[in-house]
């Protein structure tokens, strides 16, 4: 009778102390993040993970999402499409079915097929090749296509009355971001009877030789030099331009629009014209609010990668929230059913297929400065 | 209500808590001054390891200066002069330095100069955008960068800068060497610390995790560590733990060394003490229990030996208690106990005294009697004699002197029965003045005889109280166990009916053994008390008429109502043996006012028939008399049948004045008020008291048959009979004669001048039946006498 009693006080005991166990230890709400963090095209990865932080240290700051911690899984796909496929399974062998990422568009041609395969999300925060746009897959952009930039690189030399000869300079391992903006200039210069005359790609990653191509470039006296590269390349491709007195107009895509540009470039990136996808000078108090306490925690300006990379995640969490039963399915349902979400800036359009439609912004480097195109 | 526990579970229980508190309370009290001692400890040992660490990245820093001081000494005294020395000497110090991967020579419009290693890209660009260009040309003060990953190398690289002239100098510091460098460091202080170093930015540097260093994560705490707090000592959560962070600056590079230290660390110092403490408590704990069972031994056994004798002495046995024991307390308690145990003694004997003595003789009582005789039976130790003597009219005694007088007297008694030591049994008393003298181990029946004599040869010498002279009597009667009975009840019985008989004997015998007979006796004796009741119902009871005859001319004066019993079983019994009976039993009040009630309506009967004016005399005993309704229930009585009052004489016996005399009187009072006569019967038997004869209104003196049955045998007798019958004239009342049976009796009589006389003479006592028959003789008798 008596160790019944003990027993049976026992078992209420574990059953109590189990539900309060469970009351209060919400399991946490897992993302992963994949993004280039090593190597030298982690400028972008490692802002995007700065700009993914700032979002997932103010929603846990904010009680969380639903009571629930947010966990963020970091992998580093090494800016390789084999690398970043593996450790897309991974994050998906983990159970975790949300990722904010990748952030180089070549990256896409082996995750985006394995995430459309599973029952996951991708949140892409600067994917923006061409080709990954009018597809319905289990991907969701927050970035304009590569033919927007396009557009306004062409239009800026319109602008600037440039000769109609364009040579371009592009990257060859982003491929899918450098293709796309390159056949867009193409495609867009031939109505107004311009056209490529001279492109050669390079590997960032084989030590290329900046001062040979340069030469070569100049050689074919283009009247305007297109450099699609990131923002060391860019950069250093602008110094041997700058060795050379090269007077050619040069126009850069976003994937160069960095402080690095600056700081590698110096007075060899003066008067560059580049595309930016976000506005520097930007007034909205979301994005000052940003900027401020970006700038607090990590000493340096947000990049456009950082101020998407912060949408995406709250794109993401936010929809979590909102939805009632958040799985990769009703959670993309609600994404696109809701079509525009505040930005930063300005607002953030998405369409059917997950494709977003944003302002996009034309820069030219000024006294060491990005400011703002007339 | 209150929890009864067991007293060896209590100390134990107790012990162990009095040894388990204070150990809890201070292990309570110490551990936190442990914990914080060890803290502190931790604090100060991991401070040092900062600052050691950040001294030696100082020391790094300032080597890696010295590289470029080193370059440009060389550059101003000229022994650098062209390129191609440079580049040469340049290349020669990377090939010896571990962490710097390049080196370059900016002109004042910063151009790069000079390059090492060699690198056609990178001569003769513009690093006017680069703050080691523009803050050393503007501070002239060395300067080191924020880390980035190096695009040649592909690794997290900073910049060192120094001012050149106009120009700068700048070296490439790989942080992958760094890390190393201070992870090798580090490990010469065990495994238990994390040591990471941070730019200005809080951008790790240096990290265990060198992905940390690669991706430029962010020391997660870095504001908090700076800010200034009272606390110096910082805790933070890191992947799930808790870690206490310690941190040192290096001042001319701005980067700041942490030190992580996980408080399990502490946890883990901790530890051993707890175990031991908890040890030893349990040592101790071990240690008082075996004291504890010890030391119960001692109580149990002082316990127990208590619990044993006081159950003795709860089951009866009054013995004090006897224990040894090591405790003062348990002595005293036994002290206590043993008062207690000598007073309810004390009090046992003196209720066994109140229970079982008499208090007035001193004498044991009937309780005593009972028990002890019981337990003599049962033993079964030969013969028993029980002795019943019983004072002969004590009453009259009690009431002549006083109840104190009769007190005294039997104080008295149980003194010298008593002093007289009764050997074999003992003498009680039983109520009033019976006593009982039980006398074992006897022979012979006739033994109790000598005791007999013995005890009377003490009692019978006169008692003396107040100079009044008592002698006493005894009626003695004996009953033998196991001849007459076996049980205490009978044998006393039995010895109360010998000595009764006895007393019934009168002085011829002073003392019977119960015999068969006198048991026959008292069960007739019962058998008639039970069945008396239903015998008035029964019409079992019958009158007699017995006539009185004038003795001058032989006219019928009036009967005298017999009372007769037909037993269905017994057959006729004697109103002698009945009569006592009744009275006894108290059946005599109805059974007389049937008699009175039956004879009155006789004689009136007779009266009518004949013409006559007979009267009709019945007797009454005292115990009707002293009913308080008995002079009503005789006028009713008349009142019913009919009959003049002055034709009903009751008879009564000198019994009734024993009791009170002025009782008596109102009795005869109140009777005399109605009319009837009252006559005197049996005079001369008993006290024949001339004061009741001359105070009572007395109509009739019957003189009793015993005087005529004399009568003739001595002169003495002629002339006594005389003499009453005279007294009696001259206090003008009636005199019957009863029991004559001869004629010279009757003569005798006639000379006396007798009034009436009843007897044999003229009539047995007959049935109603023959009454006129009688009447019509007696009536034809007296006609042919006076022819």
């Amino acid at each position: 009778m008596k160790l019944k009693k003990i027993f049976s006080t026992l078992v209420l005991l574990t059953v109590t102390v189990l539900c309060l166990t469970s009351c209060f230890m919400q399991k946490p709400l897992s993302i992963g993040f994949v993004a280039s963090l090593t190597g030298s095209t982690s400028e972008l990865g490692v802002n995007g993970r700065n700009g993914l932080m700032m979002a997932v240290e103010e929603v846990n700051a904010a009680g969380g999402v639903n009571g629930k911690a947010v966990e963020v899984v970091i992998k580093d796909d090494q800016n390789n499409p084999e690398v970043g496929l593996a450790v897309d399974r991974e994050l998906q062998e983990a159970g975790i079915s949300f990722i904010v990422g990748h952030m180089t568009s070549n990256m896409a041609t082996l995750s985006v097929p394995f995430v459309n395969s599973q029952d996951m999300l991708m949140i892409n925060p600067t994917m923006s090749a061409t080709t990954l746009f009018g597809q319905d897959d289990h991907v969701i952009g927050v970035v304009s296509p590569n033919s927007d930039q396009a557009a306004i690189i062409k239009e800026s030399m319109v602008k600037d009355s440039v000769g109609k000869r364009v040579a371009v300079i592009y990257e060859s391992q982003n491929l899918a971001y450098t293709g796309t903006v390159k056949d867009g200039i193409a495609q867009d210069l031939a109505p107004v009877g311009g056209q490529i005359i001279y492109e050669e790609a390079f590997l960032a990653s084989a030590n290329p030789n900046y001062l040979d191509i340069s030469q070569r470039v100049l050689s074919t006296q283009p009247d305007s030099i297109v450099i699609l590269a990131s923002s060391f390349d860019a950069a250093m491709f602008c110094q041997q331009f700058y060795k050379l007195n090269n007077q050619t107009p040069i126009y850069l895509a976003a994937w160069s629009m960095n402080n690095d540009l600056l700081l590698q470039g110096g007075a060899a990136v003066e008067g560059v014209t580049i595309t930016s996808l976000i506005d520097l000078e930007s007034k909205a108090p979301a994005y000052t609010a940003f900027r401020e306490n970006y700038l607090k925690k990590y000493g340096a300006e947000p990049t456009f990668a950082a101020v998407y990379t912060y949408e995406a995640t709250m794109l993401l969490l936010n929809t979590v929230a909102e939805t009632a039963n958040p799985n990769p399915e009703t959670v993309k349902k609600a994404i696109l059913q809701k079509a525009i979400y505040p930005g930063l800036q300005n607002e953030i359009t998405i369409d059917g297929f997950g494709d977003a439609s944003r302002t996009i912004y034309e820069y030219v480097v000024k006294n060491g400065q990005f400011t703002k195109a007339e | 209500m209150k929890r009864i526990k067991k007293l060896r579970d209590f100390i134990l229980i107790n012990n162990m808590f009095s040894i388990i508190i204070p150990l809890i309370l201070v292990g309570l009290l110490v551990t936190p001054i442990i914990y914080d001692y060890l803290l502190k400890d931790m604090h100060e040992k991991n401070t040092m390891i900062a600052a050691a660490i950040a001294q030696r990245m100082s020391d790094f820093m300032d080597d890696s200066f010295q590289v470029l001081k080193q370059i440009n000494g060389l550059l101003d005294d000229g022994t650098l002069k062209d390129d191609a020395t440079i580049q040469r000497y340049l290349n020669g110090l990377l090939e010896s330095s571990d962490s710097i991967e390049g080196f370059e020579i900016l002109d004042a419009n910063g151009i790069v100069k000079n390059t090492a290693p060699q690198n056609v890209n990178i001569l003769g660009a513009n690093r006017t955008g680069q703050p080691f260009f523009a803050e050393t040309r503007t501070t002239g003060k060395p300067f080191v960068s924020s880390s980035f990953i190096s695009q040649q190398t592909g690794q997290p690289t900073i910049t060192i800068a120094l001012p050149h002239g106009d120009g700068v100098l700048v070296a490439y510091l790989n942080l992958e060497e760094i890390s190393m460098l201070s992870g090798n460091h580090i490990r010469t202080f065990g495994d238990s610390v994390t040591v990471a170093i941070t730019d200005g930015n809080g951008v790790f540097i240096s990290h265990t995790d060198i992905n940390k260093v690669y991706q430029r994560e962010i020391e997660a705490n870095y504001q908090a560590v700076h800010q200034e707090t009272a606390d110096p000592i910082h805790t933070f959560t890191y992947e799930g733990k808790t870690a206490m962070v310690s941190h040192a600056d290096v001042p001319n590079a701005n980067w700041h060394v942490f030190v992580y230290e996980a408080y399990d660390s502490i946890y883990a110092a901790l530890r051993p003490f707890i175990i031991m403490m908890l040890l030893f408590t349990l040592l101790l704990v071990l240690f008082s229990r075996f004291v504890a069972r010890l030391v119960f031994k001692d109580i149990n056994h002082s316990f127990g030996e208590l619990n044993r004798q006081t159950k003795e002495i709860a089951a009866g046995d009054y013995h004090p208690i006897d224990t040894d024991n090591r405790f003062d307390e348990f002595d005293q308690l036994t002290a206590n106990f043993n008062g207690m145990v000598a007073s309810v003694k004390e009090r046992d004997d003196a209720l066994k005294v109140l229970a079982y003595y008499d208090p007035q003789t001193g004498l044991p009582n009937a309780a005593y009697l009972n028990e002890q005789l019981g337990q003599l039976i049962h033993n079964n130790k030969g013969k028993i004699a029980v002795i019943c003597f019983d004072i002969h009219n004590f009453k009259r005694i009690n009431d002549t002197y006083g109840p104190s007088f009769g007190d005294k007297i039997l104080e008295m008694m149980g003194a010298r029965l008593l002093a007289l030591n009764c050997a074999h049994g003992f003498v009680a008393r039983i109520n009033g003045s019976n006593f009982i003298r039980v006398l074992t181990e006897l022979e012979q029946a006739d033994d109790a005889l000598f005791e007999i004599e013995r005890l009377q040869g003490v009692l019978n010498q006169a008692m003396t109280y107040h100079e009044n002279n008592v002698y006493l009597r005894f009626h003695v009667g004996i009953a033998i166990y196991p001849d007459d009975a076996l049980d205490v009840e009978e044998l006393l019985q039995y010895a109360n009916t010998a000595a009764d008989i006895a007393k019934q004997q009168g002085r011829r015998a002073q003392h019977a053994f119960f015999e068969t007979a006198m048991k026959q006796n008292l069960i007739r004796n019962m058998t008639l008390e039970n069945s008396m009741r239903s015998a008035l119902k029964n019409n079992e009871f019958f009158l007699q008429y017995q006539p009185q005859i004038d003795v001058r001319n032989k006219k019928i004066r009036g009967f005298e109502a017999l009372i007769r019993w037909d037993h269905p079983q017994l057959g006729r019994v004697s109103p002698l043996e009945f009569i006592h009976i009744a009275e006894t039993t108290g059946m005599i009040v109805p059974i007389g006012a049937w008699v009175l009630e039956t004879a009155c309506r006789q004689i009136v009967a007779i009266n009518q028939k004949m013409g006559t004016e007979l009267m009709i005399s019945v007797n009454v005993s005292p115990v009707q008399l002293s009913q308080e309704n008995f002079p009503a229930m005789v006028a009713e009585v008349l009142k019913r049948c009919k009959l003049e009052p002055s034709l009903l004489e009751l008879e009564i016996t000198e019994n009734l004045f024993i009791n009170s005399f002025e009782e008596a009187i109102s009795i005869f009072e109140s009777l005399k008020a109605i009319g009837i006569r009252m006559s005197l019967d049996d005079f001369g038997t008993g006290y024949s008291s001339l004061a009741y004869l001359k105070n009572l209104p007395i109509d009739t003196l019957k003189i009793d048959q015993a005087f005529t049955r004399d009568l003739l045998i001595r002169k003495s007798n002629e002339n006594l009979m005389e003499s009453i019958i005279m007294m009696a004239h001259i206090l003008h009342m009636d005199v019957i004669v009863e029991g004559v049976e001869e004629l010279e009796q009757l003569d005798c009589l006639k000379i006396y001048q007798c009034d009436h006389v009843q007897g044999y003479y003229f009539s047995r006592p007959i049935d109603e039946n023959q009454l006129e028959a009688l009447l019509g003789q007696l009536i034809a008798d007296q006609a042919q006498d006076i022819d």
